[in-house]
């Protein structure tokens, strides 16, 4: 049996990179194409201007999952 | 590498292969339509084909970083720059700017010699079809035009099906979205075969 049936997984994926860190934030609906909630990036502090970038999103992702 | 192939897929499901280029090193990646890695290679230790060396260079050049591929695509020519080693390139570079090059062109032969290199590390692993630009640099428009000038150059018509550089404003964070899909992945799997900590598995 699998206890994740119907439920609705939250994921992050961290991505350090040697300039810059991203971050993703998904939801993954069981039966149903993922969504990403939210994408954010922060450039390393070695860097002449550290920039940072996030945001948010409210529409459906297309996934092959 | 399992990351940016499966982060790959979710932004354009029809790449079969992403060139990931970020600030130190820059690798290719072949996969399935799974998001199964078949090949994959990573550039060597020399620098010329990295983020950090364009962006010395446009340091250099008083460029902002943002400003490189639109400046990059406004040259009518590319000035020939090393395509060897970093350290030759940025002296290439003095010695342009000594010469009276326009900034322009110098950026368009830098992006130039760079994409030289990106092609032949995404022929190594025998990419076919559609290959996604991920990574800082997929932002770089100066880039992206000389990757999809360079992709099918020197190839015999129809000797094989060309290749489509294409990105993606999602592309940097392929890696991020590859790990979030796995995690998911990962999650389900140890879910159905009942290796969940209690607490996860709980209704």
């Amino acid at each position: 049996m699998d206890p994740t049936n119907g439920r609705t997984l939250l994921t992050a994926g961290v991505d350090v990179g040697s300039s810059a860190i991203k971050v993703a934030l998904m939801r993954h609906p069981d039966g149903a194409p993922a969504e990403v909630l939210a994408l954010a990036s922060e450039r390393s502090t070695t860097s002449p201007r550290p920039a940072t970038a996030t945001r948010c999103r409210s529409g459906p992702a297309t996934s092959t999952a | 590498m399992t990351t940016h192939a499966s982060g790959a897929l979710h932004l354009v499901p029809e790449a079969r292969a992403a060139l990931d280029v970020g600030a130190l090193h820059a690798r290719a990646i072949r996969m399935d339509e799974r998001g199964k890695v078949l090949a994959h290679r990573m550039t060597s230790q020399c620098a010329s084909g990295s983020g950090q060396f364009l962006e010395n260079i446009a340091r250099y050049l008083g460029v902002a970083l943002a400003d490189v591929g639109e400046v990059s695509l406004s040259a009518r020519r590319s000035e020939p720059v090393s395509s060897i080693c970093a350290v030759l390139a940025e002296t290439d570079v003095i010695n342009m700017v000594s010469r009276g090059i326009t900034t322009a062109e110098i950026l368009k032969g830098i992006h130039h010699s760079i994409a030289g290199k990106l092609v032949r590390l995404v022929r190594s692993v025998g990419a076919q079809g559609v290959v996604l630009v991920t990574g800082g640099l997929a932002k770089d428009v100066g880039l992206v035009e000389r990757l999809e000038a360079l992709i099918n150059e020197g190839d015999e018509v129809g000797a094989a099906p060309p290749l489509r550089v294409v990105t993606h404003p999602d592309a940097m964070f392929a890696g991020a979205l590859g790990a979030a899909r796995l995690g998911a992945y990962r999650h389900r799997q140890l879910a159905r075969s009942g290796r969940l900590p209690v607490a996860d598995t709980a209704a």
